[in-house]
């Protein structure tokens, strides 16, 4: 490893934050409402919440098994057989992911954007820009996250501009009109499964130093991140109300069609938006692929980090191009995220307690 | 090293091989800067054009509405940057165009059709829509618009009073500017100095979309070579129902306790010796809903704060008089937006969003016995709506007495 | 060597005899013994060898006994020249007589004296021409490596300033030194810099920058990750912050290492004026560098792909100012950046008096004709006038020519994918600067591992009472520069009687 290679828990919680703010973003608000109507900010809460749940099991986790990433703490716990199961079932859901995410992506750019370009382009730039970050360095990925968020947080600032449209009876009532319970906790999950991308940290685990207060952090960095969502959330359901969220494709672009700057010097703030919202894709996509990468390299106990990158870019290029059409994009999302956020908070505490069990020991 | 190398050389070569696909110079986009639509009876017109479809072949329903479109262009190199741009009329710089079509997509492809540029709607400013296509329902129009991911949504859609919306885009003011611009313009300035509700584009579509409120769209009137903000048309659900009056407008906009305002009131004084017109200055409202009985009780709270801006037939202000000024104020205008409200009610459109409200604080009453638009339509027509209102007049302006 | 000496010369002449400038000067020492003075006459100060050399030699009486060791005897009592040496190898010599000293020769000893009479031309100090302030010292290094040790040794008359000598370059032995303050600097930081100094085998070192290339950690990269100066106050400052700097004879311009990004809009007058004004130029660099960087591919972006951008009112008269033009916006845009590029490039190496008017020729040939002659269009000369000014407003000018390569890639980029393209290139760049490491100190340091403290000292610059320790992204040794003083002195009242008559 080039250079000190150690990260902060302070940058773990920005990477947290900053992987959480990507791509679902854009279509969050719809999402939500559409499922739950105008409990949608209660349900986000209770979404973050339930992600809550897989932030502490994995830095839990991690504090127990200080010098193990959750790769290896699969293969020390569950034992080499089961454990690389689950390692490669892991990576296989973080490539379909991180596929989908970027034909996602490429969608919101060729509908709103650049609808001549054709998505292929823009899908393989992004997983090359992606690629290009060599993944020998820790410390500079979570650099990237630090700069960058920053600038993702931009836009927050925008939608207060926002405030004069919000109306009142928009949010109310929170708790939705005949809504059943179930209704309420399946959209939740959902919600909750459309921020599933932090769980990048639990590859970090080892190059944290102040390990003690790891879990601290995660807890703050996820409330900053989630924070963001849920005043999108909020300003989106209150402009638009309910019936209109279901509308229309993307309401936070639209929303940041509604903002006015006064004085009118940019005719439109959705530029901004859009490239602040680039940037956010872009530090999710790559918590990704740091996953992927890293997670391989780990699986085969190799360090050769430049030769999987540059394999896996066809595989996740021909991921993204499995879907047929927006709606189905959406369908197969919804389920691997569901998957992938069970996993994550089922797997870390299962591994706490299996391995109290075997009474396995992490390096002390 | 050699990999990045690698990705640095292939980039450049895809993009020169592919080409840049989006890129269309300023030059190259027909600007539509205003659109009107009109319904024509014109079938000839309208059958003739064979783009989206071969002649005949257009899946023709039974109230199948036949559009006329008006597409106002900008006529690019007749206005000038800075001082070299003296001399042109607003006449010269627009071009009106007009197609036929089924919908609206097909008016545009037609259009598409006579035009060398790429029909660019990033820029329009107005949308004018006839009054017959808004009383027979007006949510045919906006899917296009609101597909279209160019159209933006603080553009102002207008209706005509009366005239076809054609006449509005004919419009070109001695100002030298793009008439859409000026037309766009005096609507804009028409919402800041209080005249008309902020219903742009997007806020439309917002109150159509939304269960329990109905839209307000600015009403225009031709007057040759400008336009006459006329008031208000009032919805039900997407059909248009009513009109409203300058007056009526500002009497909307003091319930919705919008600042600044706009129109000033007249008032007369009680030995009918002097008129006033008091110009209101800043407004607060509130808007309560309560269930009493089972039933929704709407209590409006409207608090006005003027100056008097001038005074007729006598000249003796005074504390007193004031006070008896506030006081008339304050009835008569309880009285004039009571029936307002009344007439709302009978016309069965709910502007203020009671509705909204009514659902969102008592859910469990909206299930029951309201359910959806339609059922609160019925319960609105005999709301019990009570309106107090609260004149202060504060100022007299520069003269004191 | 021989104790002969005319073996000895006669070996020399074999050598040097084609030289113009080979002198050979025999005489007589203590009246009996045959010596000779080898030296090169363009190198040497021929004064010194004439009153301090020769002189001395001949005019000494002998003495009753020759003493022993006659060379100890000259060097202890007669010669009154201060650096002289015994050398016995004869390559040493050699090497010795080309690099200017004079070496004397004695007949039957079999060492020969070598003295530094080396003289070198040089010019007077003056401003350098690439880092003016308006307030601040005016003097700036030279090519002589001593007159520049000196303009350092006296502003830190300290005995802990280090000058560590060394040499880089087969042919050109070049005489290098690396500087820093012993108790301040990290001395793992001194070790990796004279490592790294000790590594580079070329054949010659003509400038500092031959020697840059070969310290980088990244040389790949276009981003300077060393700072070069001319200033001596620039290079005292860095190193009372804890770094270390290195200079070479015969270049005017000293590297110093670690570098961060912060540097590179930073001047030495930022400490020298008031903080508030400091922070607002800082604030004003920093906008310049990025307008350089983006400016004209926003231009292409908004132009050529999202006129949604541009206000209303002014979308039709751009699109009315474009219409008689032939090329695509990205054509233009690239064309008049080019031409400004070989513009800048002219003016550099035009001669005073044509550089003038090539100048006003320019600006009229680019601006004004080609717009008449709807060639480009008005609003992009603006674009490219500024976005040029701007690189000029940056400090530093390799990093103002690193801005400049980047735009290019931009505009491309923009040209191609509009929005996307640009946020795309933004990001590599940022990407870029955010994996480099000068001398193993990440390139960001403050922005990418926040740093709350160094942050007092970046864009915004707080007052100095403010500023109590050193930048801890080069780990100094000694971490505090303040001591404990008032903040202010705003209660001291001068004009109150008793105030006064307390003395």
């Amino acid at each position: 490893m080039k250079h000190t290679d150690s990260i902060s828990s302070i940058q773990m919680a920005i990477i947290i934050a900053s992987s959480i703010i990507g791509v679902s973003l854009m279509v969050l608000p719809r999402f939500v409402a559409s499922k739950v109507g105008e409990a949608a900010i209660l349900a986000s809460v209770v979404g973050l919440l339930i992600s809550f749940l897989s932030v502490l099991a994995i830095t839990l986790l991690g504090r127990k098994y200080r010098n193990y990433t959750i790769i290896g703490c699969n293969r020390l716990i569950l034992g080499k057989f089961v454990g690389n199961l689950m390692n490669y079932m892991i990576i296989l859901l973080t490539i379909f992911l991180m596929g989908l995410e970027v034909r996602q992506f490429s969608e919101v750019l060729a509908s709103g954007l650049l609808p001549n370009t054709p998505i292929e382009i823009s899908i393989a730039l992004m997983i090359i820009l992606c690629a290009l970050v060599g993944f020998h360095n820790v410390s500079t990925f979570a650099y990237i996250h630090t700069f960058y968020l920053p600038f993702l947080l931009i836009p927050m600032v925008f939608f207060i501009l926002a405030f004069e449209d919000m109306e009142s009876y928009h949010l109310l009532p929170i708790f939705g009109h005949d809504l059943s319970f179930f209704e309420f906790i399946s959209g939740a999950f959902e919600m909750s499964s459309t921020i599933t991308n932090f769980f990048v940290i639990s590859l970090l685990i080892p190059y944290i130093k102040d390990n003690e207060s790891m879990v601290k952090n995660g807890i703050r960095g996820f409330f900053l991140g989630g924070l963001a969502i849920l005043y999108t959330i909020i300003v989106a359901l209150g402009v638009f109300g309910v019936k209109e969220l279901e509308q229309i494709h993307w309401p936070v672009l639209s929303l940041s069609r509604v903002i006015e700057i006064p004085g009118e010097v940019l005719s439109r703030v959705d530029a901004i938006i859009l490239i602040t919202w680039i940037f956010a894709v872009f530090t999710t996509l790559l918590s990704y692929f740091f996953v992927i990468v890293r997670g391989t390299a780990e699986i085969f106990r190799t360090n050769r980090f430049a030769f999987i990158s540059t394999i896996m870019i066809p595989i996740i290029f021909v991921v993204a191009l499995i879907p047929n059409n927006v709606y189905e994009i959406f369908e197969y999302v919804i389920t691997i995220a569901k998957i992938v956020t069970a996993l994550f908070i089922l797997l870390p505490f299962g591994l706490i307690v299996i391995g109290r069990f075997r009474k396995k020991v992490g390096v002390q | 090293m050699k990999r990045v190398l690698l990705f640095m050389a292939i980039i450049p070569i895809l993009m020169l091989l592919s080409g840049c696909w989006d890129r269309y110079e300023l030059e190259e986009r027909a600007m539509i800067l205003a659109i009107s639509i009109d319904v024509t009876d014109d079938r000839e017109e309208v059958e003739k054009y064979e783009v989206t479809h071969s002649k005949g072949d257009f899946p023709v329903r039974e109230d199948q509405k036949y559009y006329k479109l008006t597409a106002q262009l900008a006529v690019p190199g007749k206005i000038m940057l800075g001082p070299g741009g003296g001399e042109t009329n607003s006449e010269d710089t627009d071009w009106l165009l007009v197609t036929y079509g089924y919908t609206m997509k097909d008016a545009l492809s037609n259009l598409q059709q006579e035009l060398a540029e790429k029909i660019y709607l990033g820029h329009i400013q107005i949308i004018v829509v006839s009054e017959e296509i808004a009383k027979n329902g007006i949510s045919e129009i906006m899917d296009f618009l609101r597909r279209d991911y160019e159209v933006r949504r603080s553009a102002w859609l207008m209706i005509t009073d009366g005239g076809e919306a054609q006449d509005i885009l004919n419009a070109t003011p001695p100002i030298q500017t793009v008439p859409s611009l000026y037309l766009s313009n005096t609507l804009k300035d028409a919402v800041r100095f209080g005249k008309l509700p902020k219903e742009f584009l997007g806020k439309i579509w917002i109150d159509f979309s939304d269960i329990g409120v109905d839209a307000m769209i600015p009403l225009v009137k031709s007057m040759g070579d400008h336009i006459l903000v006329h008031g208000l048309a009032y919805f039900k659900g997407d059909k248009m129902v009513g009109k409203l009056t300058p007056t009526d407008t500002g009497a909307i906009l003091a319930i919705q306790g919008m600042n600044p305002a706009g129109y000033s009131n007249v008032v007369e004084t009680e030995d009918q010796s002097g008129v006033y017109l008091i110009k209101p200055q800043r407004r607060k409202s509130k808007i309560s809903v309560k269930l009493v009985d089972g039933e929704p009780k709407v209590t409006i709270n409207v608090k006005i704060e003027g100056f008097v801006e001038e005074q007729n037939h006598v000249n003796d202000l005074s504390k007193d008089r004031l006070e008896e000024l506030e006081k008339t104020l304050s009835n008569y205008g309880e009285k004039a937006l009571s029936k307002l409200m009344k007439r709302l009610q009978q016309d069965e459109s709910d502007i203020l969003g009671i509705g909204a409200r009514v659902r969102a604080k008592y859910p469990k009453y909206w299930h029951e016995k309201v359910k959806d638009d339609k059922g609160w339509y019925e319960v609105y027509k005999d709301l019990d709506i009570q309106i107090h209102l609260d004149y202060k007049i504060r100022r007299v302006g520069m003269e004191w007495k | 060597m021989t104790g002969i000496l005319d073996d000895n010369v006669r070996l020399l002449k074999e050598i040097f005899h084609k030289d113009m400038d080979y002198s050979l000067r025999t005489f007589e020492l203590f009246q009996h013994r045959h010596a000779a003075i080898v030296y090169l006459n363009s190198l040497v100060d021929q004064e010194v060898i004439n009153h301090d050399v020769i002189k001395p030699l001949q005019h000494y009486e002998a003495p009753e006994k020759e003493p022993l060791d006659i060379l100890k005897f000259l060097i202890d009592n007669i010669l009154y020249f201060n650096d002289v040496k015994k050398v016995k190898d004869f390559s040493t010599i050699i090497s010795s007589i080309v690099q200017g000293k004079a070496v004397v020769f004695i007949d039957g000893i079999a060492e020969a004296l070598e003295l530094d009479v080396v003289t070198k031309e040089k010019r007077s100090i003056e401003e350098p021409e690439t880092e003016r302030v308006v307030r601040g010292a005016r003097d700036g290094f030279i090519e002589h490596l001593s007159t520049n040790i000196a303009l350092l040794r006296y502003r830190l008359p300290i005995p802990e300033f280090r000058v560590e000598e060394s040499e880089v370059g087969a042919r050109t032995k070049t005489k290098v030194v690396v500087c820093y303050i012993e108790d301040i600097a990290n001395p793992t930081l001194v070790e990796e810099m004279k490592k790294r100094i000790d590594a580079i085998e070329i054949d010659g070192v003509l400038d500092s920058g031959y020697a840059e290339q070969f310290l980088e950690d990244n040389p790949l990269s276009p981003f300077p990750l060393l700072i070069n100066t001319e200033r001596p106050t620039k290079v005292v400052g860095n190193l009372l912050e804890g770094r270390v700097a290195v200079m070479f004879e015969g270049s005017p311009s000293a590297l110093i290492a670690p570098a961060t990004f912060n540097q590179f809009y930073h001047t030495t007058e930022d400490y020298n004026e008031h903080w508030v004004i400091s922070s607002f130029v800082r604030v004003f660099r920093i906008l310049a560098l990025l307008f350089s960087l983006t400016f004209s591919s926003l231009y292409v972006t908004v132009i050529s792909f999202h006129p949604e951008l541009i206000p209303a009112k002014y979308v039709v008269a751009a699109s009315s100012g474009r219409h008689s033009i032939p090329f695509p916006v990205i054509f233009e845009v690239l064309l008049l950046e080019l031409a400004m590029e070989v513009l800048r490039e002219a003016s550099i190496r035009m001669p005073q008096q044509v550089g003038g008017a090539l100048s006003i020729v320019g600006v009229l040939v680019v601006g004004q004709a080609a717009v008449q002659a709807g060639f480009v269009s008005p609003i992009t000369v603006v674009i490219i006038g500024m976005s040029t000014i701007g690189s000029f407003a940056i400090p530093l000018y390799n990093a103002a020519n690193t801005f400049r390569m980047l735009r290019f890639l931009l505009i491309i980029l923009a040209g191609t994918l509009g929005l996307l393209g640009l946020a795309l290139g933004l990001m590599v760049v940022v990407n870029h600067m955010l994996s480099l490491r000068s001398f193993g100190v990440p390139y960001m340091d403050p922005y990418a591992p926040f740093n709350m403290k160094a942050m007092k000292d970046s864009i915004i610059r707080f007052p100095f009472y403010k500023l109590k320790k050193r930048p801890s992204n080069i780990h100094p040794q000694d971490q505090t520069r303040l001591g404990e003083m008032e903040k202010h002195y705003t209660n001291y009242n001068f004009l109150d009687k008793e105030e006064r008559e307390k003395i």
